[in-house]
C-alpha cells in the first residue's frame, strides 16, 4: 500500500530531527562549560600554589635572616652553614617563582623590586656573615646595625604581603568562576536529561499515534477489500439495467413511432384508391366538356396527386427503414449472447467468403494474419462486427485503387485486440467520431446506406466488453481497432 | 355468421387511424356485420358490462372482442380479466389484436382466456395483409352467445 504523505509522517522526522539538535547543542554547551570549569580550577589551583610558594620565599628568606643574626650574635658554625643552605634555596626560589608571577597580572616593575630587594638583602647577609666568619666580628655587627637589613626586609614582607594578597584575590575569582561555570554544567546537563525524556516521550507517543493510525488503516484496507467486489458487482448491475433502459426505451420509441406512421401509410393508400376512382370517372367525361375547370382537374388527377403521393411514399419508406434500424438495433441489443469458442482466423475466412461485396468483383486482396488470437465470446456479435468492416473496407475503397485489406490481431492482458487496416479512400478527422453515431455518414455520398453498420459495430463491441476506435487519413486509408474480452463474461440477469 | 342473430363486432382500440384501417380491411374481406369502436378501456367496458356491471344486457347476443393491450386508460388484460370474471361474459369470443410480440405477454392473455392473438404487424402492407386474414377467419368462425 503506497501511503500518502501526512501531516503525521512529516512531523516524526522533523520533531526527531530538532530534538536532536538541540541534544546536541546542550552536549556541546556542557563540553564548553566543562572546559571552562577545568581551565578554572586549573587557574585556582595554580595561583593558590604560587601563594604559597611566595610565603615559602619569606620563610626562607627570614630563616637566612635568623641563622645570619644567630651566627653573628654567637659565631656559631652551624649557623653559618644554616644561613649558606637558607640564602641558597631562597635564591632557588625566587628564581623559580619569577616568571610565575608574570601570570597571575604581577607587574614587572614589582617583580624586578623585589628581585632587586632579594638580592640586596642576600648580598647583605652575605656580606655580614663573611665578616663574621673572617673574624671580623664587629664590622659585622656594625654591618646589620645600620638598619639596612631590616629596611630592605620590611618592603620584602611588604611586596610579599601584596603579592600574597594578589594571588589570593585570583584563586578566589576563579574559584568563583568555577563554583558558576559547574552550576551551568549542572544545568546544561540537566536540561539534556529532561529534553531526552521529552524526547522519548514524544518519539513514544508518535509512534503509538502512528501504529494506531497504521492499524485502522489496514482495517480500512480490509474493509475497503470486502466491500469492492460487491461495489462493482452492484455498479456493473446498475449499467447493466441503465442499458437495457436504454434499448427497450430505443425499442418503444420506434415502436411507438410505427403506429402513426402505419397510419399514415394505410391513408395514403386509401388516398391513392380514391384519386384512382377519381381518375376513372374524368377519364367518363369526354374532353373539352367541362371548361377551364376540367384542365386544372386533370392537371390535379395527372401530375399533381401522383407527384405528392410520390414523395409521400418515398419519405415513409425512408422513415420506415430508419425505423426498422433502429429497431433492429433494440433488438440486436437486448439479444442475449451465448460465448462460445471462436478461432478468429476461420471467422475471418468465414466472412470474407461470404461478404456480400465480393473480393472477386472487386480485386480486392484480403491479408488475415496467421497468428489471430482464439477467443470465447458471441460468434453471431464477431461476424456483425468483422463483416460491417470488412464491408466497409471493400464499399469505400479509394477510387482506381484494389482495397487491400488487412488483418491482424493480438491478445494484451484479458483483452483480443484486432486490427482492420484498408487502403480504402479514408476519413476526414471531423468525421472520426461522427461515424459511430447512428444514421451519420461521411465523405462522399456515392455508395448506398443507411449509417447503422458502424454504430451497430460500436453498440456491440461494447456489449462484448470492449470499444472500436479507428484511424485514418483522407486518401490513404483507415485502420478499424476493435478491442474485446477473450472470455465473455455472462451478462447479469439480476432484477429481470 | 349470417344467421338470426348477426355477430356483434366490438372494437378497442385506441388509435382512431388504425380503428379506421381495421374497419375498412374487415369490410373489404366481406366482413359485413357491425362494428361497434371504443377508444379506451372503460368506455368499452361501461358497454360490455352494461351499467349493472354484470354484462347481463347482452344476454343471449353474440358478440366477438377485438382487443387492443396498450389502451391510455387501462391495460387490454384488465378488460379481458373482468371479462372472464362475469357470469355472462366468461364465453364471449375474444381476439387481442396487438403489437407487443413479447412471448410472456402472449402467454398471460391465453391463459387469462383470450381465444385468439393476432400481433399487429407495424409495417403497412404486413398490417394491411394480417387485417385482411383475420376478416376471413372471421367469415367463418363460429361465435358464442352472451349468456
Amino acid at each position: 500500500m503506497a501511503t500518502e504523505p501526512t501531516g503525521f509522517s512529516r512531523t516524526v522526522p522533523l520533531s526527531l530531527f530538532a530534538g536532536a539538535l538541540l541534544l546536541l547543542g546542550l552536549v556541546l554547551a556542557s563540553l564548553v562549560f566543562a572546559a571552562i570549569a577545568r581551565e578554572d580550577s586549573d587557574e585556582a589551583l595554580h595561583a593558590a600554589r604560587l601563594n604559597n610558594r611566595t610565603v615559602l620565599l619569606l620563610s626562607l628568606l627570614q630563616d637566612a635572616e635568623t641563622s645570619q643574626r644567630g651566627y653573628i650574635l654567637t659565631g656559631t658554625r652551624a649557623y653559618f652553614s644554616d644561613f649558606q643552605r637558607a640564602a641558597a634555596l631562597a635564591r632557588l626560589q625566587f628564581n623559580s617563582l619569577r616568571d610565575d608571577l608574570q601570570t597571575v597580572s604581577i607587574d614587572e616593575e614589582t617583580i624586578k623590586r623585589l628581585e632587586t630587594l632579594v638580592s640586596l638583602k642576600l648580598e647583605e647577609m652575605k656580606r655580614s656573615a663573611n665578616m663574621q666568619a673572617a673574624g671580623d666580628h664587629e664590622r659585622a655587627v656594625a654591618v646589620v646595625t645600620t638598619g639596612e637589613g631590616r629596611r630592605l626586609m620590611l618592603e620584602i614582607r611588604q611586596i610579599i604581603a601584596r603579592i600574597a594578597a594578589i594571588t589570593d584575590t585570583v584563586g578566589f575569582r576563579k574559584t568563583r568562576h568555577l563554583v558558576d561555570a559547574t552550576w551551568l554544567l549542572l544545568a546544561t546537563i540537566a536540561g539534556g536529561a529532561i529534553l531526552i525524556v521529552l524526547l522519548v516521550a514524544g518519539v513514544m507517543h508518535l509512534v503509538t499515534v502512528r501504529s494506531r493510525q497504521l492499524e485502522a488503516a489496514r482495517h480500512a484496507l480490509v474493509e475497503y477489500n470486502d466491500t469492492l467486489e460487491s461495489k462493482i458487482r452492484q455498479r456493473t448491475q446498475y449499467l447493466e439495467r441503465a442499458n437495457r433502459e436504454l434499448q427497450s426505451y430505443a425499442y418503444i420509441v420506434s415502436h411507438d413511432l410505427r403506429a402513426p406512421l402505419v397510419n399514415i401509410m394505410g391513408f395514403t393508400s386509401e388516398f391513392e384508391r380514391a384519386a384512382d376512382v377519381f381518375k376513372s370517372f374524368l377519364q367518363t367525361v369526354p374532353p373539352g366538356s367541362a371548361g377551364e375547370i376540367e384542365n386544372a382537374a386533370r392537371e390535379a388527377v395527372d401530375i399533381d396527386i401522383p407527384e405528392a403521393l410520390g414523395f409521400i411514399h418515398s419519405s415513409m419508406k425512408r422513415m420506415d427503414e430508419l425505423i426498422s434500424e433502429i429497431l433492429k438495433l433494440a433488438r440486436a441489443g437486448s439479444r442475449q449472447f451465448h460465448p462460445q469458442v471462436i478461432d478468429l482466423r476461420e471467422l475471418f475466412e468465414e466472412i470474407v467468403a461470404t461478404s456480400k461485396h465480393g473480393a472477386d468483383e472487386t480485386h480486392a486482396t484480403i491479408e488475415i494474419a496467421e497468428d489471430l488470437p482464439v477467443v470465447e465470446t458471441d460468434r453471431l456479435a464477431l461476424q456483425q462486427v468483422f463483416g460491417n468492416l470488412i464491408d466497409n473496407a471493400l464499399k469505400y475503397s479509394f477510387v482506381g485503387r484494389a482495397p487491400y485489406i488487412k488483418v491482424s490481431g493480438k491478445v494484451v492482458g484479458e483483452e483480443a485486440i484486432i486490427d482492420v487496416t484498408d487502403n480504402g479512400r479514408g476519413i476526414a478527422e471531423q468525421d472520426l467520431e461522427r461515424i459511430f453515431e447512428l444514421f451519420r455518414r461521411s465523405g462522399q455520398q456515392d455508395r448506398p446506406g443507411d449509417g447503422v453498420g458502424l454504430s451497430h459495430v460500436r453498440a456491440l463491441v461494447r456489449r462484448l466488453g470492449g470499444d472500436v476506435t479507428v484511424r485514418s487519413v483522407l486518401g490513404e486509408g483507415t485502420t478499424f481497432t476493435v478491442a474485446f474480452a477473450t472470455k465473455l463474461r455472462p451478462e447479469g440477469r439480476e432484477g429481470e | 355468421m349470417t344467421e338470426v342473430k348477426p355477430v356483434t363486432i366490438v372494437m378497442v382500440e385506441d388509435d382512431e387511424g388504425h380503428a379506421r384501417l381495421i374497419e375498412k380491411n374487415i369490410r373489404r374481406a366481406g366482413v359485413t356485420n357491425e362494428i361497434v369502436p371504443f377508444l379506451n378501456g372503460s368506455s368499452a367496458l361501461t358497454y360490455l358490462l352494461g351499467e349493472d356491471g354484470t354484462g347481463a344486457r347482452h344476454g343471449g347476443r353474440p358478440l366477438l372482442l377485438l382487443l387492443d393491450l396498450n389502451l391510455p386508460d387501462m391495460t387490454g388484460i384488465n378488460i379481458l380479466e373482468r371479462l372472464r370474471a362475469s357470469d355472462h361474459m366468461r364465453r364471449m369470443m375474444v381476439i387481442v389484436l396487438t403489437t407487443t410480440d413479447d412471448p410472456s405477454e402472449i402467454h398471460r392473455c391465453y391463459d387469462l382466456g383470450a381465444n385468439v392473438y393476432v400481433t399487429k404487424p407495424m409495417q403497412y402492407e404486413a398490417f394491411v395483409n394480417a387485417i385482411r386474414q383475420l376478416g376471413l377467419f372471421l367469415s367463418v368462425v363460429t361465435v358464442p352467445e352472451v349468456a
